[in-house]
């Protein structure tokens, strides 16, 4: 369980401003006084606008920055003086394409991450072979990652954030820019890790669909402050409002599921079919129906 | 202690993944380095030699510059790879994410520094021992100095290496160090003057740069320049700098993990 108590971070820049002038000190409160836990086997979702604090909440959470005040503990170790300790146990997946290095294969880079977690040998290797066939890369492994679409950069940053088969696992925003096919199987893989694995997720994103779909628990976030939490349904039941009944049309993403359906038999042309197997497809699925 | 090993391969391993093995390489690494050392050799060639700093003939001055440019690449070379790679490193987002794992910060800086040693001196370095070998420096009697000298020559570049590398993390803008190292510990360690021939004020200076204890004990080692000069102080000048350099690596690393934690700067560029 992730524990953290009144969790503030207030960024001090200094500022030049010009070259003989002393630099002026601003203060950027990020993120106020915030409290939440993380239980393992759960998702827990934070929403809010760009720059509430969503990142700075999560960066602080994963001890790659200390909070300014407050406590956080990880299952009952004290993350702000043993961060190192911590480290472990936390992992951070977080959307776009950096975090890896280019020039290395998917395994090169997977091998150097598992060293520094301590990891080696046999035990890394066939972790290694685990984490590219559940994201689906097992065909690319050994093509420098510059070559790789985004959606396969993705996918292996999800690998690499699984390398030390952590505890506790943050996601800043991680279906960023990706298409929606490869969104839902990430979506599908991040529930199976809750579900199955026990794992107690962290998960930021701006599609609030996202967050409906996966989350037991929502923070929404404003200005650094937790402005409402709950379930859905009690977020729900925060204002009275009556269902709605609507006809609706079949909505665009739906017909372009279908299409994309229609398409893909085994063509080549599409990453995925060079990344092989879609993470979070089973066979008979892939198979079967063809995705 | 294991793990300490394991983080410095993985940086080793890494390094030489990720420089590209192109011709270009080949430039920079052993044709430019060439160039300068040749540069030197023809422009002290014209003047006689007075025997200062023990050079008698052109022999002599070709062993001197051979010790000193090998030198003075392996140190460079680390200033320019810490810079290079935490600059690329800062970018990719990469630095951050090593820093996210709670592998030991001193074996990652020290295996960059090995790393980039390893991948990027070994051309210019035979060069230099080619040398060494045709100026009699390094016979078949005494080619036991051979790993003697060497290893000198990785521990104390490795030492600096990591330092720099720990330096390096403090800000983006740390090319300052490069702007701040290259010329004076070109001119002032002695990679192609004597020290012993520099007036005070600039030996003073050479006091404060590892590179010319380290050179020092290497041309005494191979006997090129002043005979009778003191073996055991110039090793304890050496012993001493290198105590220090650990000693501000280690706290370099643990304020600049502070900092960075306090900033959340690791990922700036
Ligand atoms: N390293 C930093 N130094 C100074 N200020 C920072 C730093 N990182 C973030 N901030 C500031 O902290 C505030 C919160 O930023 P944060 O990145 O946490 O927002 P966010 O909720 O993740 O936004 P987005 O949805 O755009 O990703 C912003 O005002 C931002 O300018
Ligand atoms: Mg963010």
């Amino acid at each position: 369980m992730i524990q953290a108590e009144h969790l503030s971070k207030t960024y001090v820049l200094r500022e030049r401003n010009g070259l003989f002038r002393r630099k002026s000190r601003r203060e950027v409160p990020a993120v106020k006084d915030i409290s939440l836990t993380l239980p393992p086997g759960k998702i827990v979702g934070v929403l809010g606008v760009n720059g509430a604090g969503k990142t700075t909440t999560i960066r602080m959470l994963a001890s790659l920055i200390s909070p300014t005040s407050g406590s956080l503990t990880i299952d009952g170790m004290d993350a702000v003086k043993h961060h190192l300790q911590v480290k472990q146990q936390v992992n951070v997946i977080s959307g776009g394409e950096r975090n890896l290095y280019w020039r290395l294969t998917a395994r090169e880079n997977l091998r150097y991450f598992g060293n520094l977690y301590g990891l080696s040998g046999r035990a890394l290797e066939d972790r290694i072979h685990r984490l590219l066939a559940l994201v689906g890369l097992t065909e690319v492994q050994d093509t420098p990652v510059e070559r790789y679409s985004k959606g396969m950069k993705q996918r292996l940053q999800i690998a690499r954030g699984l390398i030390n088969d952590p505890r506790y696992l943050f996601l800043d925003e991680p279906t960023l820019g990706l298409d929606i096919l490869i969104a839902k199987d990430i979506r599908a893989l991040i529930l199976r890790l809750a579900r199955e694995r026990n794992k107690g997720i962290r998960l930021t994103t701006h599609y609030i669909q996202e967050a409906e779909e996966l989350c037991d628990f929502l923070y929404v976030l404003e200005k650094g402050t937790v402005i409402a939490q709950g379930t859905k349904e009690q977020l729900r039941s925060l204002f009275q409002r009556p269902p709605k009944l609507v006809m609706q049309e079949p909505d665009l993403e739906e017909i372009l599921m279908e299409i994309l359906r229609q398409r893909a038999g085994g063509t080549a042309e599409t990453d995925r079919a060079a990344g092989s197997a879609a993470p979070g497809v089973s066979p008979e699925e892939k198979t079967g129906g063809g995705l | 202690m294991k793990n300490i090993w394991l983080v410095m391969k993985a940086e080793i391993v890494k390094q030489r993944r990720h420089d590209y093995h192109s011709y270009f390489v080949w430039f920079s690494l052993l044709l430019w380095p060439v160039l300068g050392f040749l540069e030197v050799y023809y422009t002290y060639q014209p003047f006689s030699f007075a025997g200062r700093g023990g050079i008698q003939d052109s022999q002599d001055l070709l062993a001197f510059l051979g010790t000193g440019y090998m030198g003075y690449t392996c140190f460079w070379s680390m200033v320019q790879n810490a810079w290079s790679m935490s600059w690329e490193e800062r970018q990719g987002g990469t630095l951050e994410m090593a820093f996210l794992t709670p592998a030991n910060r001193l074996a990652m800086h020290y295996g960059k520094a090995l790393g980039a040693l390893i991948q990027e001196v070994w051309m210019f370095c035979c060069f230099c021992l080619f040398i060494l070998f045709r100026t009699d420096t390094l016979r078949w009697d005494n080619l036991l100095l051979l790993p003697v000298f060497l290893g000198l020559l990785l521990l104390a570049s490795t030492v600096w290496g990591g330092m720099v590398g720990a330096l390096c993390l403090f800000s983006r803008d740390s090319s300052l160090i490069m702007d701040f190292l290259e010329t004076p510990m070109n001119l002032f360690s002695g990679t192609r003057i004597p020290v012993s021939s520099f007036p005070l004020w600039a030996r003073a200076l050479s006091l404060l740069f590892p590179l010319t204890y380290c050179l020092q004990l290497i041309r005494m080692l191979l006997h090129i320049g002043e005979p009778g000069s003191q073996m055991l102080s110039s090793f304890l000048g050496l012993g001493l700098c290198m105590a220090a350099m650990i000693g501000i690596t280690v706290w370099v690393t643990r304020r600049v993990e502070r900092h960075n934690r306090e900033t959340g700067e690791l990922n700036f560029f």
